[in-house]
């Protein structure tokens, strides 16, 4: 047993979010409070580097079946990390960003930006179905008002339409917790797996979770809601949406393949409709981001595409027989997550850094970064790397991973959706790249970006470039199930 | 008795997705969410019964509990945002 409570990692980002309220101390907390949940963050992931068994810990002392337990092992430490270093570069971006402007916002954001961060946590710890729907609503509510923070039409607009869709996917997965826990008599994904075991009943349950949460994680064609509401709204709240909200339901999709579902052939029909879905996503998510003509609608929509390879490996998970493939499987997906997340939260943050230069989002006004702001333009260069799958990124080595799995199964289906997603990308990014280059002839462009806006955009990008090198040792705690 | 519950909340919620789908007023979808809200709880309680003793589980009903102020809060925010879409066309 280790010495720590994994109850902080949901209390710690909690108090955060009720300190930040007090104003005067407002900024103090925000600091105080980001440190102390990334070293929690970072310490829980540590941990589950060198373990071998998952840790459970039930809060209160209540235990099974009346208690809520938290269950921490590789893959939720590797997820929790995921969004201790996303949250916080975007805090350190924030610093700047409300500094400059939308200082209205810039008082409550903190209040959101913690109790986004908790809900996080607490989703990734989270056992039983019932919490995991708690938590997902919690950052649902809090995305919602991430979207409206502007305050704008349009932003409103994007987010009464967005919370309406996610209440609704909401109450299709409560149906389905409904119908397991009828048929089951629990909510726990470990007594689940044991009860489900050679019984046919819960397919029925599946169809309300799998669309609840592929609505609520954007896949193909469930997909409509996400650009506006992501593009729409400031940048910090962008990047945090794109970047972390979308995941974890996808991540529950997964979970649910690998840790509660036994064998079954109405499972298979399933996987192959998302990893088809999956497929579609890609594809059409990249079609509309090569179309569009402003940065921030660009980036919303590659979020669909990138979402899509998520779904895609779900048939190969499902159909490889050997430990050995399941566990590449699973490691592509978190390193695939991890890379798109601190990505495209660099993107979302550079464009806000473009936008606060060139005062407005068409990309042909994007100001050349590459004379003028070297630090942004490494920031896009290096997150545009990684989202293509350039080689040495931590978006190649995902696709490696996931391209020999699916070599390896016979999918080579998949394998060439992962190659012409690449393709895809770079088509998108390209724009991005070219209008960093371009010198514009006006000298307004030259005005200095504050240092917390240009660093966080940089050290994101730096960091999902350079996780290529070292995903061996970030990987090593994730291990499939036999 | 339970399987007239059952009928019940199948209608609500194919009735109300239906209308969700359908409608293009975000007060109408608001609605129609709350419906299937209501069918999605109705169904939940009345699997109270599912178990093999005499007396009803309670598990379910705590659990419908959480879910009722959860929509409840929901509805809350999504009317406070209608509410602001409101008044920025009035002001136009």
């Amino acid at each position: 047993m280790f010495g720590f409570d994994l109850g902080y990692l949901v209390a710690v980002p909690l108090i955060g979010a009720i300190l930040s309220l007090l104003s005067p101390i407002r900024l103090l907390v925000a600091v105080v409070f980001s440190l102390f949940s990334l070293t929690l963050s970072s310490y829980a992931f540590y941990i589950t580097l060198s373990m071998h068994e998952p840790i459970y810990q039930w809060i209160g002392g209540w235990s099974a079946p009346l208690g809520i337990g938290f269950k921490l092992d590789g893959v939720s430490g590797f997820f929790l990390m995921m969004s201790g270093v996303v949250s916080f570069a975007v805090g350190v971006y924030s610093l700047g960003f409300f500094k400059e402007g939308y200082k209205r916002q810039g008082g409550f954001f903190w209040f959101f930006f913690f109790f986004l961060w908790t809900g996080l946590n607490a989703f990734f710890l989270s056992e039983d179905l019932f919490n995991l729907y708690v938590a997902l609503e919690v950052l649902s509510l809090t995305a919602v008002v991430l979207v409206a923070l502007p305050g704008y039409r349009k932003a409103i607009k994007a987010s009464v339409n967005y919370l309406l869709l996610s209440l609704f996917a909401s109450m299709f997965y409560l149906f389905g917790v409904a119908m397991l826990y009828t048929n089951y008599g629990t909510l726990s994904m470990s007594l689940l797996a044991q009860r489900l075991a050679g019984t046919e009943e819960f397919v029925f349950a599946l169809f309300p979770l799998i669309l609840a949460l592929s609505v609520k994680s954007a896949l193909f064609p469930f997909h409509f809601w996400l650009p506006p509401a992501h593009s729409s709204t400031v940048a910090p709240a962008s990047a945090l949406l794109s970047a972390l909200v979308v995941k974890p339901p996808a991540y529950l999709i997964l979970r649910l393949w690998l840790d509660v579902f036994p064998d079954n052939l109405s499972l298979e029909y399933i996987s192959w409709v998302l990893g088809g879905l999956g497929a579609l996503a890609v594809f059409f998510g990249s079609y509309y981001a090569i179309r569009q003509r402003t940065i921030k609608m660009l980036l919303a929509y590659s979020t669909v595409a990138q979402m899509g390879y998520l779904f895609l490996m779900v048939p190969i998970y499902y159909k490889a027989q050997s430990l050995e493939v399941k566990t590449t499987v699973l490691q592509g997906f978190a390193l695939q997550a991890l890379s798109h997340a601190l990505a495209k939260a660099s993107m979302f943050l550079s464009s806000g850094n473009a936008i606060y230069v060139a005062r407005r989002d068409e990309l042909s006004y994007m100001p050349g970064f590459a004379h003028s702001h070297p630090f942004t333009f490494f920031a896009l260069f290096f997150s545009g790397a990684t989202l293509i799958g350039l080689p040495l990124s931590g978006g190649f080595v995902a696709k490696f991973l996931l391209l020999k799995a699916s070599i390896q199964t016979g999918f080579l289906f998949q394998g060439f959706i992962f190659l012409l997603g690449s393709l895809l990308a770079a088509m998108y990014i390209y724009p991005i790249w070219k209008e960093s280059f371009s010198s514009k002839p006006e000298k307004l462009y030259d005005h200095p970006i504050p240092r917390p806006m240009e660093l966080s955009a940089f050290m994101l990008g730096f960091i999902a470039f350079s996780i290529g090198l070292i995903s061996g040792f970030l990987i090593r705690g994730i291990m499939g199930r036999d | 008795m339970k399987e007239l519950y059952y009928l019940l909340s199948f209608l609500l919620i194919s009735m109300s997705t239906y209308h969700f789908i359908i409608a293009i007023n975000f007060v109408k979808r608001l609605i129609a969410v709350n419906i299937l809200g209501s069918g999605v709880f109705l169904f939940f309680v009345a699997t109270a019964k599912n178990t093999p003793s005499e007396n009803p589980d309670p598990v379910p009903h705590a659990l419908v509990l959480t879910g009722i102020v959860v929509a409840v809060s929901a509805t809350a925010l999504a009317v406070s945002l209608l509410l602001h879409l409101s008044k920025q066309r009035e002001e136009e």
